[in-house]
């Protein structure tokens, strides 16, 4: 069965690429808050273990940091089938952004 | 300073739910965002983002639950081993739900008597309050009525701004109604007018209530009545005779008023029918005639305390000579029911009174009866947990998780607690109508009560389920799955402590009980059988108009007279038995602040002759002395002690209601003119020429029934037919006691259930256990053991604990008995000897209960048991 992202998990995915190597829980949220939208921590961290479940990132415990508690981070790398989720994802939208009729986006 | 840190707390829930791989993680990402969070949003709503993230946080990756794969296989299992085993163990089945239902039948009944008790006056507006009075004796002595004086309503009606509505009832005495050849005795009516109807909400069939009261000579009827009287007719506009005197118009027609009403009535007339009886010395005008009810009608913000200090200033100015002025008290419409008990009603029975104690003794006795039953259903459960040690243990060796495993044990209480309910509605709507009866209960079933009772009757027995079930499969779910198929399951010192205790507890219930209905039964035996100082067993008593009175009486004792079997005849306002009406003495020539307030009756000639009272000094009231009926005045030994006279005869006293001085002419012996829960007070006799309800006729010793049908026949051939009311004087006095003989039966029916359900339980529980012994008794026998020994062996147990719940129980009886009885003046001491009396019929029924089971198995032949191994 093809996996379907969801439109919140898209956004997760595509920030821990951004982030590649340097993406956990606190860090993606913040990179979200910071486009303008507002979100609880456990969403964020929810989405990103659903997206663990279904194989398209793996997660690895971390440095840590003093206003952690001395607790390490998780840290979370897309894999190979989350790239092809992403890409898939991407290309069905550019494919729909190509049958727009131009005059629809006209003069904007 | 406090250091900053992320609540504690919140941590501490977290780490609860969270499983080990992810806590450290996300507290780390928690506490990381806390910190930027303070610096940017603050302190206090960092914490709250931080508790409601945590919460947020509770889901299936946090707790670490899979997503459970439910075999229906096993799903199926679950649900129908329960019924499995309730279908296997019959006994065991049969003896829970007979204990259960037949408790739960008891509180389903309260539960109606309770609902209907604590509904009362809840149809009407709020903020209406009867207004109560206080009067006071030199003394000091108070005593509180309902009544209220006839100027109250009117006088102070438009003069208060938090005063809406006041309205004024004076009762009907008992009157006839006559439609055509219909006629009735009615008791319960008012004269009231249209602001009573207004104030209050009783709907109406036809007619507009809120001027169907403004005409003189307006009747309002209630359904009832309406049927009683006119059949299938529209009884508007027809008219009715009120004792045969009175042409009244039915205005308007009432639906019946409900039982859970105070004020009790089937018609009302219009107020300004209203006439004074002649001989009265007051009117409509008085501000201190206590003989109306006054109802009024505040403001929703208005403070009924504040306006009682009104009323209390304005007695106060209208009687400024009066030592103890009037007192109010503004009563709350919704604690009119409940809270009267202090208070007394001169309209004798014609408002109603509920009763607080008996409340109270029905919700204690209701718990206490499902307490046995429950304690039967732990009992019987952990007994019968021995015979499953088995089943239990292949269900552990094969994973059963032991939560699976409690909430079976539970689900099987479960069904049992709803399975009784059901049988128990069954059973309660079957016996309502008897024990109704029974217990001479005013209150109707309707379908809405019962649809009310169902979701609390479920819930509770869902909780007796649920908390029944809850130790004994603690019990089995702790055990060792391997051990348990191997050696069962062993009772271990811990099981035997509970199960003693509750069954120490349903004993310790059942003695109670036992010795409460004794000693209930003793006092009322001694109430009945007490002299009230009259001789009151050969007297009938008849009721009848005082307009019927005054036109039969003298023709009626004359007849009468002429027959060896009548021996006396008189008559009196107030019947004995009943409380007379109090009124201020004063011995003439002495101050008026030292009036006393005193008793009395008023009483045609041969009173004392037809009750055998005996006089101590002077003479009872003679025909041939003319002043004996306006001047003379016969007094009892208490009152001569009371007024402090030396040497009552010939001493000149003023009785308050009636005009001009009396002498004492005579002095009776004490008698109890009212019921043996006072002490006998003063009261003193004297004869008017009017105002008399009550006829008593002294017949000769013989056969009563004959002597009825010659009272009746004569009164038939004097009056034509009027009707007749006649009962014997003893009736009548019993009925005092109506209270106590309702609680007498009620503890009597309930300590027997309490001692059948002990028993059953009892019962139920032997049977396992000499199933459990079957092979030792097999033994002992081989060895030579009697049967007497065997049975021995078996209700040690129990007769040592009965003996123990007696012990305990006989101080705590002693003591709630004790107030009982303190509520009569005259009253039996409480008998030790009762709690050894209950305790003994007690240890009886349970050594007989035992030794039907046990004989059945000690008596088997030995071999039978012991050849199997």
């Amino acid at each position: 069965m093809k996996k379907v992202l969801g439109e919140f998990e898209e956004l997760i995915l595509l920030l821990v690429a951004v982030q590649h190597d340097h993406a956990y829980g606190l860090s993606i949220k913040t990179a979200i808050e910071e486009m303008g939208r507002s979100v609880n921590l456990s969403n964020v961290h929810t989405t990103l273990y659903r997206l663990e479940e279904k194989g398209m990132v793996v997660s690895s415990m971390g440095d840590s940091s003093a206003t952690r508690g001395g607790r390490r981070k998780r840290h979370f790398i897309i894999t190979q089938s989350g790239k092809i989720a992403l890409k898939e994802s991407k290309e069905s939208r550019l494919m729909l952004w190509d049958s727009i009729p131009n005059l629809v986006m006209e003069g904007i | 300073m406090k250091k900053i840190q992320p609540p504690r707390l919140a941590d501490h829930l977290f780490s609860l739910y969270c499983k080990n791989e992810l806590r450290e993680s996300i507290l780390g990402d928690l506490h990381e965002q806390f910190y930027q969070d303070v610096k940017k949003k603050g302190l206090i709503k960092a914490k709250l983002i931080y508790w409601f993230t945590v919460l947020k946080f509770f889901n299936r990756f946090t707790t670490g639950k899979k997503n459970q794969s439910s075999n229906p296989f096993i799903m199926k299992s679950y649900i129908k081993d329960p019924f499995r085993f309730l279908a296997k163990n019959k006994t065991y089945t049969l003896i829970n739900i007979a204990g259960l239902s037949i408790a739960i039948v008891s509180c389903l009944l309260i539960f109606y008597f309770l609902h209907h008790e604590l509904s009362f006056d809840q149809q009407h507006t709020k903020n209406i309050y009867r207004i109560n009075f206080i009067y006071a004796d030199n003394s000091g002595t108070e005593t509180k009525m309902v009544n209220s004086p006839p100027m109250l309503a009117p006088g102070i009606r438009g003069n208060y701004p938090e005063l809406l509505k006041a309205s004024q009832l004076r009762y009907t005495q008992r009157s006839t109604l006559r439609n055509g050849d219909k006629v009735f005795y009615e008791d319960y009516g008012f004269y009231a007018d249209s602001s009573f109807l207004e104030m209050f909400s009783f709907p109406a069939i036809s007619g507009d209530v809120l001027t169907a009261l403004d005409a003189p000579n307006s009747l309002v009827i209630t359904k009832k009545l309406a049927e009683k009287y006119f059949g299938d007719q529209d009884p508007m506009g027809r008219t009715i005779l009120m004792n045969g005197e009175m042409n009244l118009e039915v205005t308007a027609i009432l639906d019946d008023i409900p039982t859970n009403s105070h004020i009790r009535f089937d018609f009302l007339v219009s107020f300004s029918t209203y006439q004074i009886p002649s001989g009265y010395r007051s009117d409509l005008t008085s501000w201190s005639w206590l003989g109306f009810l006054t109802y009024v009608e505040l403001t929703p913000e208005a403070d009924p305390m504040v306006f009682q200090g009104k009323l209390d200033a304005k007695f106060v100015s209208l009687f400024p000579k009066w030592n103890t002025p009037f007192k109010t008290i503004v009563q709350p419409l919704d604690d009119i029911y409940m809270g009267s008990s202090e208070l007394v009603d001169d309209l004798a029975s014609h408002l109603r009174m509920g009763d607080k104690s008996s409340i109270y003794a029905l919700t204690i006795i209701a718990v206490l009866i499902l307490f046995i039953a429950c304690f039967n259903l732990v009992n019987l459960t952990t007994a019968i947990s021995l015979t499953r040690g088995k089943e239990i243990g292949v269900k552990k060796v094969l994973g059963i998780e032991k939560t699976k495993l409690i909430s079976q044990v539970i689900l099987e209480s479960v069904f049992i607690a709803c399975f009784s309910a059901l049988i128990a509605y069954g059973i309660g709507l079957l016996l309502f109508p008897k024990i109704k009866q029974l217990l001479s209960w005013d209150l109707e079933l309707d379908y809405l009560t019962i649809l009310y009772s169902i979701p609390i009757i479920f819930s509770i027995s869902i909780a007796i389920g649920i908390i029944t079930g809850l130790y004994p499969s603690l019990l089995l779910s702790n055990l060792n799955g391997a051990q348990a198929i191997k050696s069962g399951f062993k009772s271990s010192k811990g099981t035997n402590r509970m199960s003693n205790g509750l069954i120490g507890l349903q004993f310790f219930i059942a003695i109670s009980l036992i010795t409460a209905t004794f000693t209930v039964h003793n006092q009322l035996k001694m109430v009945r059988n007490a002299s009230l100082g009259i001789e009151s067993e050969q007297v009938v008593a008849m009721k009848l108009l005082p307009q019927d009175m005054n036109r039969y009486f003298d023709r009626f004792k004359e007849n009468l007279s002429q027959n060896s079997q009548i021996l006396n005849v008189s008559r009196s306002e107030r019947i004995v038995g009943d409380p007379w009406p109090v009124n201020s003495i004063l011995v003439v020539g002495e101050d008026p602040s030292e009036s006393k307030q005193i008793s009395g009756n008023l009483v045609g000639y041969d009173f004392l002759e037809t009750f055998g009272i005996n006089l101590t000094q002077g003479r009872s009231f003679s025909r041939e002395i003319a002043s004996d009926s306006l001047g003379a005045i016969i007094i009892n030994e208490a009152c001569a002690k009371f007024l402090g006279l030396e040497d009552p005869i010939g001493t000149n006293v003023n009785f308050f209601s009636i005009d001009g001085p009396r002498t004492v002419i005579g002095v009776m012996e004490d008698f109890n003119f009212s019921s043996l829960h006072h002490e006998i007070g003063p009261a003193v006799i004297i004869l008017p020429f009017l105002d008399f309800e009550h006829l008593y006729i002294e017949v000769a010793p013989g056969n009563l029934l004959s002597r009825l049908n010659l009272i009746e026949e004569q009164w038939k051939n004097i009056t034509n037919g009027a009707p007749l009311e006649i009962q014997l004087m003893d009736d009548h006095l019993n009925r005092l006691y109506q209270n106590e003989e309702k609680l007498s039966h009620l503890i009597t029916g309930f300590s027997l259930l309490a001692v059948f359900l002990s028993c059953l339980g009892l019962y139920g529980l032997i049977a396992f256990v000499v199933n459990k012994k079957l092979k030792e008794i097999g033994i002992r026998k081989v060895l030579g053991a009697s049967v007497p020994s065997l049975l021995m062996l078996f209700s040690k147990r129990f007769v040592l604990i009965i003996s123990v719940s007696a012990l305990l129980a006989a101080p705590i009886i002693y003591y709630i008995m004790s107030l009982w009885l303190d509520g009569f003046a005259y009253r039996i001491s409480f008998n030790w000897s009762t709690v050894l009396l209950a305790m003994v019929v007690l240890t009886l029924i349970s050594v007989l209960t035992i030794g039907h089971q046990t004989l059945k198995t000690v008596l088997q032949n030995p071999v039978d048991v012991l050849r199997d191994e």
